[in-house]
């Protein structure tokens, strides 16, 4: 995993100050968010369903073992084969077997993070096989080997003249002064070329936003229709999904429709949900003759024994990044870990390493609107704090910080200390910058006075202006 | 192996043990799902239903035609097909429903039966019910109507009757769970809501992604 701290400060700062970035990134409150308070507001039952999701997912994961084996049974019985994988290696290992025991030389694929979150396009592309993700998003990305910047919308960093130009340096065949009037223009042309992949692959590779384990049937949500051409026409298809998709039954995935597009884009549904059982069945001229479901751990099991169980309800719907701050004002490629914004500080210690990732945590301003718009109610902020506490537990951090952290927790833990000693060094820096009310320098204080002015005290502490305010005096 | 493993760790994680009584929660559940409380958009039918599918689909630029006997729906085809491609021919599977309509009623109309090496550029179903909740429609596959019409055509005509359409997603799941001559789960059940769509370019809304960028709906009855 390459997301380091250090990475991620470099990004951050690179994100913040790339202009197109921001504009594209500018759009998000009124686009996504926008569209999601309207479906909801549409909606009066709306938070009665996230509170009813937030059960059954708690009900599902309270009971994992035993609707895992009731999927496997039921998979098994429409003719799916199930493989389990622990890791990531293990994963890509069994789906690149799948491939070279069906001869298969093209790939398609449909938008998958888990895929992402195993490296598989990387390790099937160095077995030689042609990888082509069909997602439009994915397809932007994927020709300048980038990853994805949001789980739904992963080229949201793009604006069409960045489309545009990957076009023409990509589609070399054809004429190079081709002009493009509307994002229809370039739509049009990835529907041409990769038609062309649909038909001709041997492969189909998706993700699956549930599994369903009263019937064995996996489940995509798409507006493109792209995964349904990726899972319908090659003579195989995998499945890859992570313990945590499965549900009890299909009244259950009608529940979590109901959130899913509202809190994703704000649509009451999307084009397409399609219910995947089995392969070709007899007498049928169409669908794969076998359909491999691989099933992956990757940490998650952990996960699920410890305080941060709720991050496995998510159903990636990536409304927490939507109404992020944060991610609103550096992008998901400056997280540098395959989920970004809130769940993917929840998510990503459990998955990648405390000691690698937890520092996503301290990318947060604890403002709670993740938590808020959730559909199934994650206390992200809660989880993220357990995970700045098993980093400083860990000893991560470094000695200053370390130290500064003791020092001030020995100092807040004596109230009859700490209250004087606020009170003389609020005044005194109150009295210190009487003049302009704010600093242009402090001591240890560079980092934030190089970019604005650190407002300074007003001359008492707040709880000094609360007792005042209790008393009925002077506010 | 893996499987072992993963089931060793996932029962520790949750202190499973013999006899904890969850096998007989999870037993009970499946066989038995609780009735979920349903959205009150969820609870019509009949005309209002009829009503609130029309409206979500015409919402979404979907011509939706109403016609009153299963004998007008071949004319009915036979305008949307002239408009849309006037030289292909309209290819469906065998539906034996509509296989019954009066097609020679429509003479100029070409009907052609679905054969998989052709990329068909107009194509016919029938919808196995319908959803007024979101605007949905629930197609089964089968030889009768085969899931690659709902994806691969430039355009997809389906056929829904009146009384299949129901108010909220479950009752068309336990419409499909126990219609006895699909045998359970049909392979692919699509949910069908709107033409294909993108927004992946510039966040612009473009209809005709991957699948068909006109959808075309007829009411019958």
């Amino acid at each position: 995993m390459a997301g380091t701290t250090t990475l991620f400060k470099a990004r951050a700062n690179d994100a913040i100050s790339n202009r197109g970035l921001q504009n594209a990134l500018s759009e998000l409150p009124t686009g996504l968010a926008a569209n999601r308070a309207r479906a909801k507001s549409a909606l009066p039952e709306f938070e009665d369903l996230r509170e009813s999701a937030k059960v059954l997912k708690d009900h599902t994961l309270a009971h994992l073992d035993h609707y895992l084996e009731a999927f496997e049974t039921a998979a098994l019985a429409a003719g799916s084969k199930v493989h389990w994988t622990s890791t990531p290696e293990q994963a890509r290992a069994t789906i690149l077997e799948i491939c070279q025991a069906a001869n298969a030389r093209l790939v398609t694929k449909g938008k998958s993070m888990v895929s992402e979150e195993i490296g598989l396009n990387d390790h099937l592309e160095k077995a030689g096989l042609e990888v082509v993700e069909t997602d439009l998003g994915e397809y932007l990305i994927q020709l300048k080997h980038e990853a994805p910047s949001h789980i739904i919308a992963p080229a949201i960093h793009l604006t069409v003249g960045d489309v545009e130009r990957r076009f023409r340096e990509a589609h070399t065949h054809l004429p190079y002064d081709r002009v493009f009037n509307e994002p229809a223009d370039l739509v049009a042309e990835a529907r041409q070329i990769l038609r062309q992949k649909f038909l001709s692959a041997d492969v189909g590779i998706t993700g699956a936003n549930f599994l369903i384990a009263e019937t064995g049937s996996s489940i995509i949500v798409t507006n493109e229709g792209n995964g349904d051409l990726t899972q319908l026409l090659p003579k195989v298809h995998i499945v890859i999904a992570a313990i945590d998709k499965v549900l009890p039954t299909l009244e259950d995935a009608a529940l979590l429709m109901r959130l899913l597009p509202r809190s994703a884009t704000g649509q009451d549904i999307t084009s397409y949900v399609t219910f995947t059982t089995g392969p070709r069945r007899p007498g049928e001229h169409e669908g794969p003759e076998a359909v491999h479901i691989v099933i992956l751990d990757n940490g998650r099991s952990e996960l699920l024994a410890g305080d941060k169980r709720a991050v496995l309800r998510c159903i990636r719907c990536g409304a927490c990044m939507n109404h992020c701050p944060v991610y609103s004002a550096i992008g998901g490629h400056a997280y540098a870990t395959v989920y970004p914004g809130p769940i993917g500080a929840a998510l990503m210690p459990g998955l990648a390493g405390v000691k690698e990732t937890a520092h996503l945590a301290g990318a947060s301003t604890f403002c709670g609107a993740c938590a808020e718009v959730c559909p199934v109610k994650i206390p992200l902020p809660d989880i993220m704090r357990k995970w700045r506490e098993a980093d400083f537990a860990a000893k991560n951090n470094g000695l200053l910080q370390r130290a500064g952290l003791s020092i001030w927790a020995g100092l807040a833990k004596r109230p009859r200390l700490y209250h004087p000693l606020m009170r003389l060094s609020i005044a005194a820096l109150s009295s210190l910058s009487r003049r302009r009310g704010a600093f242009k320098h402090l001591p240890f204080a560079g980092g934030w006075t190089r970019h604005r002015d650190l407002a300074a005290p007003q001359g008492r502490t707040f709880q000094q202006l609360w007792i005042e305010r209790e008393r009925g005096g002077p506010e | 192996m893996s499987r072992a493993e993963i089931f060793e760790k996932v029962r520790a994680a949750l202190s499973a043990s013999n006899g904890d009584g969850r096998a007989d929660a999870v037993a009970k559940r499946l066989f038995n799902p609780p009735a979920s409380a349903l959205p009150r958009r969820a609870q019509v039918m009949g005309e209002t239903a009829i009503a609130n599918f029309t409206a979500h689909f015409e919402a979404q630029g979907v011509t939706v035609i109403r016609v009153k006997s299963p004998a007008a729906v071949p004319e009915t085809v036979k305008r949307i097909a002239a408009q849309l491609h006037p030289t292909s021919p309209v290819v469906t599977g065998n539906d034996s429903w509509l296989s019954g309509l009066p097609w020679k009623d429509a003479p100029e109309l070409k009907l052609e039966s679905w054969q998989s090496s052709v990329v068909p550029v107009i194509a016919l179903s029938r919808a196995t019910a319908a959803i007024a909740e979101t605007g949905t429609l629930v197609l089964a596959s089968g030889p009768g109507n085969p899931a690659t019409l709902n994806y691969l055509p430039e355009s997809h005509i389906v056929v829904i009757e009146t009384d299949a359409i129901m108010g909220g997603m479950e009752q068309a799941f336990s419409k499909v769970r126990n219609n006895a001559s699909l045998n359970g789960m049909p392979r692919t059940l699509a949910l069908v809501s709107g033409a294909s769509r993108t927004a992946d370019v510039g966040g612009k809304l473009v209809r005709g992604a991957h699948g068909p960028k006109n959808l075309s709906v007829i009411i019958v009855g």
